[in-house]
């Protein structure tokens, strides 16, 4: 038997493994968005319990010593679909989603105030993925948002 | 056997074919009277001979040649069998070793390919997320990486007024 003979089956399925495309998954349609509202602090040290992890996130980055988790909204998006959340009495922040695939997500955040835009901002994220946006002065802390996505 | 046995038996196909001197047949004669041993031995000889005898008279042009030599054929196969092939082609490491390193080559190419799993898009793995724009009227912006999962920070400066006030 010629080498030949072996070769070019494996030349074969090296061609197919590389160059050709699988068969398309199921596409991705609706992105599940959970928002956390959270107020961060460096006179306090208490840090709620769900937010443990992101002490170990932020700690090496801001010298913030307490997280309190103001509110936790889980809204489910399709394109184009946007909605908008109170963070405070003068303050809101509108969430819509741009584009939707299965790889990513392309979200524009808005921070409004008095319903002047002082904010806006497009992330890209992944399934599972998370963004923090913070900043804002709120009741004597500091206002931090974060927000994850889950594709379905 | 006795000797007179192996000597006579040495010429009972002469005496057969009838191809031995009259002394020499009556010497066969006179054993074959008393040893039964040699006597059915003749009679093989000549039942033997009868056989070579009638296949011989058969006329040629009856013999089916071509016939007998497909039987033979088909009764036959010349082809080594697929073990023995494969046994063959084992057996020639010249042949064989190339065929084996090129094989090994072509798996580490495949496993080794830059974005072999990484989706039909082929994209490079994007981070947790990435921060496409961002604006602030407060014209004051970061944007960091979180320390663990990587995920972006964007923090909102106070603006320079403010600050300032």
């Amino acid at each position: 038997m010629k080498p030949s003979l072996i070769l070019a089956p494996l030349i074969i399925l090296y061609i197919w493994l590389v160059f050709i495309k699988p068969a398309e998954a199921g596409t991705t349609s609706i992105l599940h968005v959970n928002i956390e509202i959270i107020k961060a602090c460096r006179d306090s040290a208490v840090v709620d319990p769900q937010l443990k992890g992101l002490i170990r996130e932020l700690g090496p980055i801001l010298n913030f010593s307490g997280f309190s988790l103001l509110k936790k909204n889980k809204i489910s998006l399709k394109v184009n679909d946007k909605t908008r959340l109170i963070l405070s009495p003068d303050r809101q922040v509108e969430v819509k989603l741009l584009e939707l695939d299965d790889y990513k997500a392309r979200l524009s955040v808005r921070i409004l105030e008095k319903k002047k835009e002082t904010f806006k901002t497009v992330l890209l994220l992944i399934d599972n993925g998370s963004a923090l946006i913070g900043g804002p002065p709120h009741e004597g802390g500091t206002l931090l948002l974060r927000i994850k996505v889950k594709f379905e | 056997m006795k000797n007179e046995c192996i000597y006579i038996s040495g010429r009972l196909s002469a005496y057969s074919d009838k191809e031995v001197s009259e002394e020499k047949r009556r010497e066969v004669e006179i054993h074959l009277e008393t040893c039964r041993k040699c006597r059915t031995k003749l009679g093989e000889l000549e039942k033997a001979g009868t056989a070579v005898k009638t296949a011989l008279s058969c006329d040629e042009a009856d013999i089916d040649f071509s016939g007998i030599w497909e039987k033979i054929e088909s009764n036959t196969d010349f082809r080594p069998s697929l073990w023995q092939r494969i046994i063959r082609f084992a057996g020639k490491p010249v042949v064989w070793m190339p065929a084996v390193f090129a094989g090994a080559a072509a798996c580490l190419l495949i496993c080794f390919m830059p974005n072999f799993h990484s989706g039909p898009d082929r994209q490079t793995p994007m981070q947790a997320g990435l921060v496409e724009s961002v604006y602030s009227s407060t014209g004051q912006v970061m944007v960091m990486q979180t320390a663990i999962s990587g995920s972006p920070l964007i923090w909102i400066l106070p603006g320079a007024d403010k600050e300032a006030g």
